[in-house]
């Protein structure tokens, strides 16, 4: 009788376990590769620019990646176990297209810098805090959200948004155009340290909010009826669920555009492993998905070296194909 | 009576004789049909719609401006192209708007849209000008004069400009070339998603006519994306930074502020620690046209301190 609640306690500690492994050695190893060959004795002795290369340059794009790639594909698995929607991503709830929005209007509006901060990433979180304010007003209803209603109010104004970025880059001028078409490319690129432990501090706290709730998570991707029989506060748990994916995806995207593909991929391969446990597949999602993103940047910088292709398109050509194997795999035959 | 030898009524004669006008004729008319059309010379167009920056400041070089009658969205130079009908982006040009302006010329930049076709069904003759490296340059200007029916314009307008290119050449050749990054692309306000110019782009031909060397020259990549990284470990030891270029005369001094202060902290940048970083926000940089010689100028002085007149 007691053989599966341990079975379960060893699955969490063995994936999560395993996975933030695999997190932190990415962090140690893989701002060790790069489009330069390095003078080995040289990094020893803390000397330039080899000692700067990896410690600043490489180690913060290093981060960046794992902590980005980590909340995509936390936010990911979140949505879809919120909205019950397998096809759900980060950027279903409209937050990430407002954060876009925001920061095409600062490109095309000629704003630089703003606060200390380049302002397209100032631009990116007013825009997917205006965007989140709307989601919720249109969603709730005598102080409640229903999933059904924030999915319909997210899609419809993603779409807004998406039909506003049209409108900006086709009005804005020639320069600003590409700075646009370049941005909602997406990429990882090294940031400044006080902007990344910002980046970090939020990613954080927007994981704990959704972590401390994987119980829950469990119960709501059910059924809203099923879950609130078994004690969860179904209405509130989708507004704290959807302000903090919301939070993990904006402020992502706001640093490394729109990046696609890990917040899809990452929990659809952990779930077809872990069979839908949300308390081991979200930290592993946040884990894997910033090994994933991070392995890929090093990938795009090392391929094509001085040249560089953007992380997000290395995790489709990687993980698309995967998927495909998985489901294949998994099918019937 | 004896008959004149000039009046023939004999019927086998007038036979003979139609016979030979109407071969006569087939052949002449055999004869025009067959001609090669590029040997025709079209008729001087009379009004001219650009779709591209680069064939607005070529017609204007050829001293076609006064027939110019539409222009994109992006043109800026010369001054008064300001005032002209806009057509849309070099990218997307809209169809619709240009025949409203009764063109009988349009010209319309290579690329990924339909205008073209759009224009040839509308009736209106299109010309599509492609333009990347130097030699396309020079193509281009030609492939502009003759189709507005001047090519003789085009080769003076050719030959011109490669006497000016000729004359920087020789003014550095004889100083070592100095290794060069030309920027055109970045995150606003950031150092970071830098684009730079690769080796088959003209602004790579123009570099190594004013005494520099393409940094990147041996990636397969017309506009590479590059990291700081990079960067440092390629060296440059002059960077032209055009990634962020304004859009009125206060705004472009404001982002070349901007730019020179970000990159002052990059001191791992040998550019950086020579002083040798160009904010530049003259649009003469990235317009591939007859001004290309303007641009060749700026970077000798740059590179090696030299003046060319």
């Amino acid at each position: 009788m007691t053989r599966e609640p341990v079975d379960g306690a060893r699955r969490l500690l063995v994936w999560c376990g395993g996975s933030c492994l695999l997190f932190v050695l990415a962090a140690v190893v893989l701002p060790l590769v790069g489009p330069t060959t390095l003078d080995w004795a040289r990094l020893w002795h803390h000397q330039e620019p080899e000692w700067s290369i990896v410690t600043h340059l490489r180690f913060s794009r290093t981060v960046l990646g794992l902590f980005a790639g980590g909340a995509l594909a936390l936010a990911g698995s979140l949505f879809q176990s919120m909205l019950r929607d397998r096809l759900a991503t980060p950027y279903t709830l409209g937050v990430s297209t407002g954060a876009s929005l925001g920061a095409v209007l600062a490109i095309a509006s000629n704003w630089s810098m703003a606060g200390g901060l380049a302002g397209v990433w100032t631009g990116a979180l007013i825009g997917a805090g205006v965007v989140l304010a709307i989601v919720m007003g249109a969603a709730s209803s005598d102080g409640l959200v229903w999933s059904s209603s924030l999915l319909l109010a997210g899609i419809a104004v993603n779409s807004v948004c998406a039909a506003l970025i049209l409108l900006v880059h086709g009005l804005s001028g020639m320069s600003q155009s590409f700075a646009i078409s370049r941005w909602l490319i997406g990429g990882l690129d090294a940031i400044d340290r006080t902007t990344l432990i910002m980046y970090i501090v939020v990613i954080l706290a927007g994981a704990y909010a959704v972590l401390r709730r994987a119980r829950q998570w469990n119960l709501l991707a059910v059924g809203e009826d099923w879950a609130a029989a078994r004690g969860v506060a179904v209405r509130r748990m989708l507004v704290e669920g959807y302000l903090a994916g919301s939070v993990l995806a904006a402020t992502t995207v706001a640093l490394t555009g729109p990046i696609g593909f890990v917040g899809l991929v990452v929990p659809h391969l952990l779930r077809s492993r872990l069979r839908g446990d949300d308390r081991v597949i979200m930290p592993c999602a946040f884990f894997l998905g910033g090994v994933l993103l991070a392995s890929c940047d090093v990938v795009g910088r090392v391929v094509m070296a001085p040249a560089e292709i953007p992380a997000g398109a290395i995790t489709a050509i990687v993980g698309g194909p995967h998927l495909i194997w998985m489901i294949r795999r998994r099918s019937p035959r | 009576m004896h008959e004149g030898p000039g009046v023939v009524h004999h019927p086998c004669v007038r036979r003979v004789g139609r016979a030979c006008c109407t071969v006569i004729a087939l052949v002449a008319l055999v004869f025009c049909v067959a001609l090669p059309v590029g040997s025709q010379t079209p008729a001087v167009a009379a009004r001219i719609v650009s779709t591209s920056p680069s064939i607005t400041e070529t017609l204007f070089a050829l001293g076609l401006g006064g027939r110019v009658v539409g222009v994109s969205t992006f043109c800026r130079f010369p001054p008064e192209v300001v005032r002209l009908p806009k057509v849309g982006t070099f990218l997307k040009p809209d169809a619709e708007t240009i025949a409203s302006l009764k063109p009988d010329l349009v010209f319309v930049s290579a690329g990924p849209n339909a205008v073209a076709a759009q224009l040839g069904v509308l009736g209106l003759r299109a010309s599509v000008v492609d333009v990347s490296s130097l030699p396309t340059v020079f193509s281009a200007i030609r492939r502009i004069a003759t189709e507005s029916g001047i090519p003789r314009r085009g080769d003076e307008l050719v030959a011109s400009i490669r006497v000016d290119l000729d004359r920087i050449e020789r003014a550095v050749a004889r100083r070592p070339p100095r290794k060069v990054l030309i920027i055109v692309g970045r995150r606003t306000g950031t150092l970071t998603d830098i684009v730079a110019v690769g080796p088959t782009s003209y602004l790579s031909d123009i570099a190594t006519i004013a005494g520099g060397t393409n940094v990147l020259s041996t990636v397969a990549v017309e506009y590479p994306r590059v990291s700081m990284e990079s960067i440092i470990a390629l060296a440059p030891d002059v960077i032209v930074d055009v990634g962020e270029m304004g859009e009125s005369p206060a705004d472009s001094a404001r982002r070349q502020q901007t730019t020179e202060r970000l990159w002052k902290a990059q001191t791992l940048v040998k550019a950086v620690r020579e002083n040798a970083v160009h904010a530049i926000n003259d649009d003469a940089f990235v317009v591939p046209g007859p001004r290309i010689v303007d641009v060749a100028r700026t970077m000798a002085a740059w590179f090696h301190g030299v003046t060319v007149r």
